[in-house]
């Protein structure tokens, strides 16, 4: 395990490179599905605020 | 060739619908490459006879290479075909994919300068190969900068359209640099036509490959459906969608 851990002692180098990757695909999955639900909770709070003013109409 | 389904697209319900079924068939399979891909990189795939293992890199910074190259690809289209035929949808593609793109150039700039260092002994040179990247990532954030600057929609998109569109001349650029100029990066390894490197190193590049294309398009997918809600949010459809 050490010696796969060490990289042929190109670990500095090698387990950065791979941090640096997953970081950016885990972070680009979590600002899509933010986004996602931002933009559904906005069109939610718009047909809430609608429904309001029909209501306060009638 | 029937273009119905090229059409069908450019509604902004049968997009947003479309893009939701398909993320899931997209972002699976691309979770079990990525991992299949990492096993044979990392643990399968002999050390390489002059970097040793120093060259396993290779197996996040080509394909974040790749993908930093496809997504350019995909909004310089789409902004083409958003300002020819102006679709909506189309711009909304572009919009979607630069965020992407942009991420992917900065972790190809920064493994190939982690790369770099062991291997050239310095983290940056002023080589054709690593310019030509950094202009690309300056040409994500001058995209997206650009659609930031204004406010009203309809000019964002044709603004950012153009600078889509003639930033794609960067793109054979970064390709054929290694080709065109003396360069310190290497040269191509995958499709030469020749044998540059053996399967069992070959097999999880390209399973990677596979693995990160797949799932720029499950992220693509996700950011689209934001994009089109965001963009439809006083359509009656999206009423519906929601209240759903």
């Amino acid at each position: 395990m050490m010696k796969f851990l060490w990289m042929g002692g190109y670990y500095p180098f090698v387990w950065p490179s791979y941090a640096v990757t997953f970081a950016v695909i885990g972070l680009n999955i979590y600002w899509a599905k933010r986004l996602l639900a931002r933009a559904r909770r906005a069109a939610q709070r718009r047909v809430e605020i609608q429904l309001e003013m029909q209501e306060e109409a009638t | 060739m029937t273009w119905t389904w090229f059409h069908r697209l450019a509604s902004p319900p049968y997009l947003y619908r479309t893009a939701g079924r398909l993320t899931p068939w997209f972002a699976w399979p691309a979770a079990l490459l990525i991992v299949a891909g990492l096993i044979g990189g990392l643990w399968l795939a002999p050390p390489d006879f002059q970097q040793g293992d120093a060259y396993r890199i290779i197996y996040v910074h080509a394909p974040s290479a790749w993908l930093s190259l496809m997504m350019y690809g995909v909004m310089g289209i789409a902004g083409g075909i958003g300002l020819i035929w102006r679709m909506k949808a189309a711009h909304a593609v572009a919009a979607s994919a630069a965020p992407i793109g942009a991420s992917f150039a900065l972790v190809t700039l920064v493994t190939g300068s982690l790369w770099g260092k062991p291997m050239w002994g310095t983290y940056w040179a002023w080589d054709p190969r690593l310019t030509s990247e950094l202009f690309l990532f300056l040409l994500y954030l001058g995209y997206m900068g650009l659609r930031a600057a204004f406010e009203d929609l309809q000019r964002a998109d044709r603004a950012s359209a153009v600078l889509a569109v003639v930033g794609l001349v960067d793109v054979p650029i970064v390709h054929y640099s290694v080709v065109w100029w003396n360069s310190l990066h290497q040269g191509a390894l995958v499709f030469t036509g020749r044998r540059a490197m053996p399967p069992s190193m070959l097999i999880p590049l390209m399973v990677m490959f596979l693995g990160f294309t797949l799932y720029s398009v499950a992220v693509l997918c996700m950011r689209l459906r934001a994009e089109v809600l965001n963009r439809e949010r006083t359509a009656r459809w999206v009423r519906e969608e929601v209240a759903a």
